[in-house]
């Protein structure tokens, strides 16, 4: 970052502390909606301290990484599968366009019945988040591939597996990685709603309960750091994005 | 010996039966380089593409070697009329590709082109000219018997393309391929070939068998030779005359 927007950034931040304060005043200091930002930064000092939210902020990585994962890998491979093989693809892609209208929070009845409460609904919901943005972006990737390419593959007899490795998946790529972008935010809202509905642990379940007990600080907090980590995943998957993207600008 | 026997070739778009190709005969000798110069949209590319394997003849058939063409093979390298470089491979790995040749013959084909000092870099940090002479190496590391080029340099500012044009002309006498050419610019069929077929407005049928009598080591100057310039404007007629 350089100077310049360090400041730009310190500026939007104090303006917004300052806003909050504004606020704080005018609902007075007995309101339950909003807390002050400085109660707030006492309690976040707090819970950090006593341990009890970093527990909550790991289950629900935990849960992020085990469903985008397996979303990750299930996604491209179908996505590079299907694409290439037009018969295969031509049955699987109507089932897809049925499901994928469906929001993961939609799915969490179902995944309570067949999973219980916890991990194992929160990973279901999760990986439905995010394989639809990531098998839909590597099908199209893959369907967009010129055919100029593939008349250099042919000229060149190369093998299927050549064809595939050097190719398909490096053409590929670029729109995979638009795909694990939406799919990782998409994971994170979905682990979020999970927790706020079928789970006793994680950042959703944290602020669901503090709702019940009227902490509306922790409830701020919750939020800040769903935030904070969501800009935090998706920076992972830009940086890792143009670390194996040399050749896009 | 690449023979092209009669061939005709229709596209059908819906019940519509469109001819593109009208029995088209020409060979083309070992070392040969031969222009094909006709009108957009005549078929130039559809016969590229029978000739590469890509697409099947209505009619008629080609063969090279006595070898009917039947798919496309490494004896014959196209370089299309659009970009063909792989994006996500630098210049050395996009040239190796497909080629079981060691780094010394890869690296004496990117010589040859004049791109020794960007082996290294993306096609997205080359020229227009200097991605065209990279998929010229590319095809020539194959060592094919023969290289089709679909107007390979139609893209290109005219000054880049003087040079290109010597750079071609310096390559072929070095490694003498047979090569085909696509082209409607007369004056680089005419530098570069020593034959030129002439098509008409599509359906595609030949109008004219052309010899060009230059020896090889030719300079920029033959261009404004009295005989040159005869040609330049016999094909010019026979363009024209369509209208
Ligand atoms: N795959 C195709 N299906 C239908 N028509 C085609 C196809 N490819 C080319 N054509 C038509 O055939 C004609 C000749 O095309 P082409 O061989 O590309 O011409 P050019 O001489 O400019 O290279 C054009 O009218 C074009 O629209
Ligand atoms: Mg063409």
């Amino acid at each position: 970052m350089t100077k310049p927007q360090m400041k730009q950034k310190l500026i939007t931040f104090i303006t917004l502390i300052v806003l909050w304060q504004g606020v704080f005043l005018i609902l007075g200091p007995q309101n339950y909606i909003l807390p002050s930002p400085k109660n707030t930064a006492l309690t976040f000092i707090k819970v950090f301290e006593s341990g009890e939210i970093i527990k909550h902020i790991f289950v629900s990585l935990k849960r992020v990484v085990i469903g985008f994962t397996l979303a990750s890998v299930t996604g491209v491979f179908l996505g590079l599968i299907l694409g290439y093989f037009k018969k295969a693809g031509s049955y699987f892609h109507p089932i897809v366009e049925i499901l994928r209208p469906i929001p993961p929070i939609a799915w969490i009845p179902i995944a309570i019945l067949i999973f219980g409460l916890g991990n194992g609904s929160a990973y279901f919901i999760v990986f439905l988040g995010a394989f639809f943005p990531i098998f839909t972006n590597t099908f199209f990737g893959v369907k967009s591939l010129p055919r100029v390419y593939k008349n250099v593959a042919l000229s060149f007899e190369v093998t299927k597996f050549i064809f595939f490795k050097k190719i398909l998946f490096y053409f590929s790529l670029p729109y995979i990685f638009t795909g694990l972008r939406i799919g990782i935010g998409m994971a994170w809202m979905s682990v979020i709603a999970a927790e706020l509905i079928g789970a006793q642990s994680g950042l959703g379940y944290f602020i669901q309960l503090n709702r019940l007990l009227l902490q509306t600080e922790k409830i701020i907090i919750g939020m800040i750091l769903i935030g904070m980590l969501g800009y935090f995943l998706n920076k992972i998957i830009s940086i890792l994005e143009k670390r194996l993207i040399p050749w896009k600008i | 010996m690449l023979k092209v026997r009669n061939i005709s070739h229709n596209f059908q778009i819906k019940n519509k039966q469109i001819p593109v190709l009208e029995d088209v005969s020409f060979d083309i000798e070992e070392q040969e380089f031969v222009s094909i110069i006709g009108p957009s949209g005549a078929g130039k590319t559809t016969l590229i593409n029978i000739l590469a394997g890509y697409l099947k003849p209505t009619k008629g058939e080609a063969t090279l070697s006595s070898k009917t063409i039947k798919k496309p093979g490494k004896d014959r390298v196209v370089i299309s009329q659009e970009e063909d470089l792989f994006d996500w491979m630098n210049i050395y790995e996009n040239v190796k590709f497909g080629v079981n040749k060691n780094q010394e013959t890869v690296n004496k084909y990117i010589e040859l082109v004049g791109l020794k000092d960007f082996a290294n870099s993306y096609p997205h940090q080359l020229s227009g000219g200097m991605k065209k002479r990279a998929s010229l190496a590319r095809a020539l590391a194959a060592e094919p018997k023969f290289i089709l080029m679909d107007e390979p340099f139609g893209s290109l500012d005219y000054q880049t393309r003087e040079t290109i044009h010597k750079e071609v002309l310096n390559i072929w006498q070095k490694t003498k391929k047979t090569a085909l050419i696509i082209t409607h610019d007369i004056e680089e069929a005419i530098y570069l070939s020593n034959k030129i077929i002439v098509f008409s407005e599509r359906p595609a049928r030949i109008k004219k068998i052309i010899k060009i009598p230059f020896s090889y080591s030719r300079k920029n100057s033959i261009k404004n030779s009295s005989e040159f310039i005869k040609i330049k404007n016999e094909i010019k007629d026979l363009i024209s005359n369509e209208f």
